[in-house]
């Protein structure tokens, strides 16, 4: 991009909404006259409101807003639960977020609150009475995206009154003031007016040019105001709001008409003003009925029931075993006799931890090239010496490999939990390389690993890279299990055996 | 009464042309065709010269300008909707005039301090080209509800007062005012949402 001076940006900018395209254009000359119309008779007070004023007198001021009558559902009757796409809870330190599918968005509470056009017009009389004004022509606008509180203590939202004073033919005589007001929209607000405590709370009386100070002090632009009724709240609540509001009913049968609407800093809030389409509703006492839809809802976590995040070891016993020095003497004695010299097979896969004498796996002795084969017993713990059980011939090993088992069992632990899927984890024995052989501190190679019939106990031999003098190199066994957690923090690893 | 009399009484009893039938005017290079824009549009087109310029006589020398141009143009562009095809030709033409400061209306002028924000700083870096910019202006546009759209078309593209715009929807200058501000923000955030627009403050 090249670089533009401020006049040249403001000029491409003036350019470019002077290319806009027809549509736009047409819509403002055609929709100024019926945008008109429309609000003459939807918006701001009509000819008679003047009368009434006088006529409400305290009546209406002392009136709770419409007592407690819901209109609509009760609260919690909805029970709807929707999803979100991606939404965020909390402040913004600990803002939490949530992928599509792991939070559940629930309708906490519902329920229809007002106050009415010609609640207003009384509080603004009082008011510009003050002020030496005793015949007005005022308008309304309803700030949703200012709404605060909680459903259990009451809502409030900002209410800004415009009135043009009037002689007493109803004829402006060009005095204009703004009057803002905090109004306590809630049913089961503790602020419903009261003889002694009025709904509505006057903040600020002012003249247009201040106005720009007021929407600053007041974030009367804060919030999400530019809710399109015909979109998805907000992209993220899934929720259509004309949707929702078109589901109820003015007390008259009549559809709502949405005012405006818009959601709450919190994201969670949303608030909706409307009113009866017919413009007064003839079962309403009141003149121009004001709704206010508040829905809060509420972002949970789903439970982890089906993934896991977490997998790893859970235990680790790293065990020495018996030399192949004293294998050697073991056939030796065994056989009864002299041999020059034997290789051997452990077999990881039938380790068994929970026999009655501690932990065993078997182990093959090839002696001499074939000229024996011994199946040996290797106990793990130290309180037990290890044995022969079996002599064998080279043909006949099949029927011992399947009599104990001795297949080293495959390098694959598969573990699973209740309810998620089971995950093979697949070893090649570089986790032993992280042990280290406890006497000279050499490296381990691996011999053999396998799993144990548990199917998440996985065990590798390992020799000592360096040769010890006299027992022809350490050999150890290191047994590990695994499993899943949705909390990653409660594996062990032992791999010392010390149980610390 | 004379004929001229009775053509003149009879020309202003006549309903005015369709958009087609002055098109075709154009088409055919009937300069009747200017006469017809100019009974059917002539007062649209010179309020929105005026709401930009603040002086009549430059107005009428910019709706002059306008069927000019249209005589030139208007049998090659066949626009769709004339009235729109006209009042884009007579706001850019005025704001040209704007520019070259022969005369300023005092609306006009607080319409453009309050782009101004949009663009940004001093130390800001650029937009990229009008094209993209007005692409991605009709895009914002027509995701406003049509209230919106309206009171921004008529603040920034005929360079209404707020409080013409207030009593042209009947509402209340501030809440106008408080409309406008929240769109104004709302462009900028999507200009720069689109790269179009960006603070170097902020980086990009």
């Amino acid at each position: 991009m090249a670089k533009a001076s401020n006049e040249d940006k403001l000029n491409l900018l003036v350019d470019a909404i002077g290319e806009v395209n027809g549509y736009a254009i047409r819509e403002s000359v055609a929709g100024s006259r019926e945008m008109k119309d429309y609000n003459r008779t939807k918006w701001g007070l009509r000819a008679s409101a003047l009368a009434l004023v006088a006529v409400i007198g305290m009546t209406t001021l002392l009136m709770p807003k419409k007592g407690g009558a819901v209109v609509g559902p009760e609260p919690g009757a909805d029970g709807a639960n929707v999803y979100a796409d991606t939404a965020s809870v909390g402040n913004e330190d600990e803002k939490v977020e949530f992928a599509p599918g792991e939070a559940e968005l629930t309708l906490k509470s519902e329920t229809w609150l007002f106050t009415s056009y010609s609640t207003y017009e009384v509080f603004v009389r009082d008011t510009l009475r003050n002020i030496g004004w005793d015949y007005f022509d005022a308008s309304y606008t309803l700030y949703p995206n200012t709404l605060s509180g909680s459903y259990e203590e009451g809502y409030w939202m900002l209410v800004l009154a415009s009135a043009d004073k009037c002689d007493e033919n109803g004829i402006k005589t060009g005095a204009h003031i703004n009057v803002l007001y905090k109004d306590y929209v809630g049913a089961s607000s503790p602020y419903v007016a009261t003889d002694e405590e009025p709904a509505e709370v006057l903040l600020e009386k002012f003249s247009d040019e201040k106005y720009d100070e007021i929407v600053e002090k007041y974030g009367l632009d804060k919030g999400l105001t530019d809710v399109d009724e015909n979109a998805v709240l907000h992209g993220e609540f899934g929720v259509d709001p004309v949707v929702c509001n078109k589901e109820e009913k003015c007390a008259c049968g009549v559809d709502y008409e949405i005012i405006s609407h818009a959601v709450s800093e919190d994201l969670l809030t949303y608030a909706a003003v409307f009113e009866c389409s017919q413009g007064k509703c003839p079962n309403s006492s009141y003149d121009d009925d004001v709704d206010v839809l508040i829905r809060t809802y509420k972002y949970e976590k789903k439970e982890k029931t089906d993934s896991v995040d977490v997998l790893g070891i859970v235990s680790g016993k790293v065990y020495d075993i018996v030399p192949e020095k004293d294998m050697l003497d073991l056939a030796k004695e065994y056989l009864g006799e002299e041999i020059s010299g034997a290789t051997f097979t452990y077999y990881p896969g039938t380790l068994d931890e929970n026999t009655p004498d501690g932990p065993v796996m078997y182990a093959g002795i090839h002696v001499d090239g074939g000229a024996a084969e011994l199946l040996a017993k290797l106990h793990l713990s130290a309180t037990w010496e290890s044995e022969i059980v079996e002599q064998f011939t080279s043909d006949e090993y099949d029927k011992i490999a399947e009599k104990y088992g001795l297949s080293d069992g495959s390098g694959t632990v598969t573990v699973s939990c209740d309810g998620c899927e089971p995950l093979d984890i697949s070893f090649d024995g570089a986790k032993g390389r992280d042990v280290k052989c406890l006497e000279c501190g050499g490296e381990y190679k691996l011999l053999s690993h396998g799993v144990a019939d548990d199917g998440v106990t996985y065990a590798a031999v390992y020799k000592c890279e360096n040769e010890h003098e006299g027992d022809h190199g350490r050999v150890i066994v290191l047994i590990q299990k695994y499993g899943r957690s949705t909390d990653g923090n409660e594996f062990v690893e032992d791999v010392n055996g010390d149980g610390k | 009464m004379d004929d001229a009399e009775k053509e003149q009484k009879q020309t202003k009893k006549r309903p005015a042309l369709s958009d087609a039938e002055i098109v075709a005017l154009y088409r055919k290079r009937y300069e009747s065709a200017i006469s017809e824009t100019e009974t059917k549009y002539g007062r649209l087109l010179y309020s929105v010269a005026y709401s930009i310029l603040g002086s009549r006589e430059d107005a009428e020398e910019c709706v002059n300008d306008t069927y000019v141009r249209a005589w030139e143009s208007v049998a090659f562009d066949d626009p769709d909707n004339l009235s729109a095809y006209l009042c884009r030709i007579t706001r850019n033409l005025a704001i040209d005039m704007y520019r070259r400061g022969r005369s300023r209306a005092e609306t006009a002028t607080d319409a453009m301090d309050e782009l101004a924000d949009v663009v940004g700083s001093v130390d800001s870096d650029t937009m990229t080209d009008r094209v993209a910019l007005t692409n991605a202006i009709n895009r914002f546009f027509m995701s406003l509800p049509p209230k919106k759209r309206m009171i921004f078309m008529r603040r920034y593209f005929y360079m209404n007062s707020t409080k013409e715009i207030a009593k042209m929807l009947t509402t209340t200058d501030g809440a106008v005012r408080v409309t406008l501000h929240g769109l104004r923000k709302k462009l900028r955030e999507y200009l720069e949402g689109e790269g179009i627009v960006y603070d170097t403050k902020k980086g990009k």
